[in-house]
């Protein structure tokens, strides 16, 4: 594994983490809790991030997996 | 195995975090028992102590030993153990071979804890809830 793809591979294990988490969260968190927004904000940062981790570092179709 | 017996789950992945996820995911049911190992040495000392576990959940990608080298020398002490991958690679998984051995299954990162749920329940028992 080349020093990017463990970056890749690091990088978006983290992401799953959060996203993870706070999926987990978000289901137990009961309607009209407040803490449900910041839950959401940190879902969607984390959804986004990922995304964005895809586009600017695409998997080479080369590159061994 | 039947559905009210305990299940006993090998967890390997080098990323904490991660471990601690499945953890979270799977641990609210009293009959499910998660054992962590950071390593696929860490893991093979587990069996080498006599530890029995009804499935191995393996990051496919680590360093010093990959997952499924790990599930391989598993299966070498205990052919009956059940596989789960967890992978962003899915690909590497088919490198040489055109499916997965039986009792085998993966999940692509990121996953969810419906997902991680669903797939341990369908590789133990058939069915999609646990």
């Amino acid at each position: 594994m080349s020093d990017d793809d463990k970056s890749r591979h690091d990088f978006k294990n983290q992401l799953g983490i959060i996203l993870g988490f706070s999926e987990i969260l978000l289901a137990e968190a009961k309607v009209g809790d407040p803490r449900r927004r910041d839950l959401e904000e940190i879902h969607t940062a984390a959804t986004a991030a990922l995304d964005l981790l895809a586009r600017l570092f695409p998997v080479d179709a080369d590159t061994p997996q | 195995m039947t559905e009210k017996q305990p299940v006993a789950i090998l967890a390997v992945d080098d990323e904490p975090g991660v471990l601690a996820l499945v953890r979270r995911c799977l641990a609210d049911d009293e009959r499910v028992t998660v054992t962590e190992a950071s390593s696929g040495k860490e893991a093979l000392e587990h069996m080498a102590k006599g530890a029995a576990f009804d499935l191995l959940i393996a990051d496919l990608r680590m360093p010093e030993m990959e997952g499924d080298e790990v599930a391989r020398r598993i299966r070498s002490l205990d052919a009956n153990i059940k596989v789960l991958y967890l992978t962003s690679h899915a690909d590497r998984l088919f490198e040489g071979k055109q499916q997965l051995w039986e009792g085998e299954a993966y999940l692509d990162k990121p996953f969810t804890r419906e997902g991680l749920r669903e797939a341990v329940a369908l590789l133990l028992f058939g069915r999609t809830t646990l």
